[in-house]
């Protein structure tokens, strides 16, 4: 089911926490949601904030992983931010999450591949983007996408990070022979940023397709990177704006697309396509709480 | 060309079709592009003098049979508005309304002015629920008839435009037949004389609380929020009612509470409305061309519009032949 019905946050013992790197931590916790890769849960710490999370793995009868990174001091824009005090959480501590809510990755499936044709689809990640990437290659290795050959492209910020995410990958075997990672310093992989992994993924033909998740700059990026590839169809995104009802009623999480068409975040995604988002508010603007629109700064 | 939903909510104020979004859905000018074929016009999230962040999350909880939200007035603020409004006005080819909201007569006067030259049509709100303790705006003004009149003359003294004043269901409820010096009539009667064009009810329904027995604690930041969506629909339907009966023929009215269905959208407009807005609803109905089916969308926005004008055609009549018919 792509969404269920509930609106009720259900309370999920974290069972394990794993850091990766300084600035981000995956938990893991009681299970029980049917998620598809691409959506998110809205995750609520009573007495201080709700908010969404992508699952990193979501199927009723595994557990439930959710990577948070903290905002860094310099982009935090309230008094308690929800990324620093969940940091503060234990073994044993609950999250009380709501969802699955949005659409899926798997609402844009790899193209042609059912034809017989050899078929590429490149998930690129930068940082915490990982994680329903991972969700996402699970799902890619399974029969039904047989002939899909999955490539895995990391943007780090330095070894600690690339490491961490490299333990804490769930990837199929396949996919750990075609994983390429980048970190910011040079600790680790090729100095650089995801997308100067592009260049070294080999030949992409025209049925490839990108999976794309990670902070806007790393979209618009590697979204733009792609298009010299492959048609935007075949360019698929994770966006992420600022939510308060994360379910397609307050506007706060607005995003014009191509032609200047609204969309919500929330219910009309969180997963586009590039051609949906081309040339509109991504990598551009987004809103403030108030639902001030402002420019990108990054 | 007119279509067969078409209504003429004042004589040059033409709602094609005649259902709108309610004020806090969609919210904000940039997200109506690509809503011009299912929205008669579109109404903007209420308007405050300076930039507002509202309540911190949570703020919603969607059920099936109900909405809740405690939002907080969260809002750019009048200048920011109007510089969104600069860039998308052109882009939406549909009438405009701004809500606006202030608790000094001369701020709502204010805001009223800076957005005049950009919008079609205002909406006075004198209803919401999620107010901060002591903020006398929102219910704290529609339920009193003096103070209606004050913000009301404001109004009019910086603007011509159609101005519809929002109401409580509070008030519906407190005294549904009229009878006392303060309910929905009497507060809509001190509107309407001092220059309002018509009248729009129901918002949510204030003081409800959704308790998370899993947190063992009530869900909203705020406590208390708003109750909107299907469960809310039969006090709309009345509130409409006995505005139509009590009011006369004459008074625009916008009907707003809980439209689920098509044939809700006839119900409200057989007890007397003229136009219609769909609020917690919206989130399930979808615009045509997704390149994919969500199942959480019961409905699409193409197929619901169909509906409404199946019936009317099968019952061989036209919206203004029905509107307020079951008003005696």
């Amino acid at each position: 089911m792509r969404y269920q019905l509930k609106g009720y946050s259900e309370k999920k013992k974290i069972t394990h926490i794993d850091e990766i790197g300084e600035d981000t931590r995956l938990f893991t916790l009681e299970g029980g949601f049917d998620a598809k890769p691409g959506q998110f849960v809205m995750a609520w710490l009573p007495e201080l904030s709700e908010k969404p999370v992508s699952f990193m793995a979501g199927d009723p009868n595994r557990e439930t992983k959710l990577a948070i990174k903290k905002v860094p001091e310099h982009k935090v824009e309230s008094e308690r931010p929800f990324s620093h005090e969940v940091f503060k959480l234990r073994k044993g501590d609950s999250m009380y999450l709501r969802g699955p809510y949005g659409n899926s990755f798997m609402d844009f499936p790899p193209k042609n591949y059912y034809n017989g044709a050899h078929n590429t689809a490149f998930l690129v990640a930068g940082g915490v983007g990982a994680a329903p990437l991972s969700f996402l290659s699970e799902e890619l290795s399974t029969f039904d996408y047989l002939g899909v050959e999955v490539s895995f492209l990391l943007g780090a910020r330095n070894k600690a990070e690339a490491e961490g995410w490299q333990e804490q990958l769930n990837l199929p075997i396949s996919v750990k022979d075609n994983l390429f990672i980048s970190t910011d310093d040079g600790t680790f992989g090729k100095k650089g940023v995801v997308t100067d992994l592009f260049d070294d993924i080999g030949d992409v033909t025209e049925d490839s397709s990108f999976y794309i998740c990670g902070p806007e700059v790393v979209l618009q990026q590697a979204s733009e990177r792609a298009a010299n590839y492959v048609p935007e169809d075949n360019i698929i995104l994770s966006a992420e704006r600022y939510m308060k009802c994360g379910d397609g009623i307050c506007g706060g999480c607005g995003i014009t697309g191509s032609d200047g068409v609204g969309y919500l975040v929330c219910r009309d995604g969180p997963v586009f396509t590039y051609a949906q988002l081309k040339g509109g508010d991504l990598g551009k603007y987004r809103r403030l709480k108030s639902g001030l629109r402002i420019p990108i700064q990054d | 060309m007119a279509s067969k939903l078409s209504v003429n909510l004042t004589e040059n104020l033409v709602i094609d079709p005649l259902i709108m979004n309610a004020s806090g859905v969609l919210s904000y000018p940039a997200n109506f592009p690509g809503w011009e074929d299912y929205l008669g016009a579109f109404v903007l999230k209420s308007i405050g003098y300076e930039p507002r962040d509202g309540n911190e999350t949570p703020v919603y909880r969607g059920a099936p049979a109900y909405t809740i939200n405690a939002m907080g007035l969260n809002n750019p603020g009048r200048e920011a508005v109007v510089r969104e409004l600069e860039e998308y006005r052109d882009h939406l080819e549909k009438p405009l309304c701004a809500s606006i909201f202030a608790d000094t007569e001369e701020g709502f006067a204010g805001i009223a002015a800076e957005l005049d030259p950009y919008v079609d049509f205002f909406e006075g709100n004198y209803s919401c629920p999620n107010i901060r303790p002591g903020e006398e705006t929102g219910m704290e003004i529609g339920k009193d008839p003096e103070r209606v009149k004050s913000y009301v003359r404001a109004f009019r003294d910086v603007s011509e435009k159609p101005f519809f004043a929002k109401f409580s269901p509070a008030l519906h409820i407190y005294d549904h037949r009229n009878q006392s010096d303060i309910n929905l009539i009497k507060v809509s009667e001190s509107a309407l004389r001092a220059g309002a064009t018509g009248i729009c009810a129901i918002n949510t329904v204030p003081g409800g609380m959704e308790i998370s027995i899993e947190a063992r604690q009530p869900l909203l930041s705020a406590r208390y929020g708003g109750v909107g969506g299907p469960g809310i629909k039969p006090v709309g339907i009345g509130a409409i009612y006995s505005l139509r009966k009590n009011l006369g023929d004459d008074v625009p009215l916008i009907g707003v509470g809980g439209i689920t269905y098509p044939q809700d959208v006839l119900e409200y407009v057989m007890a007397g409305a003229d136009a219609v807005q769909i609020g917690s609803h919206l989130r399930r109905l979808e615009r045509e061309g997704t390149i994919y089916e969500i199942e959480s969308r019961v409905e699409t926005m193409g197929n619901f519009l169909e509906t409404i004008e199946d019936w009317l055609e099968r019952e061989g009549t036209a919206l203004e032949e029905i509107r307020g018919c079951a008003v005696e």
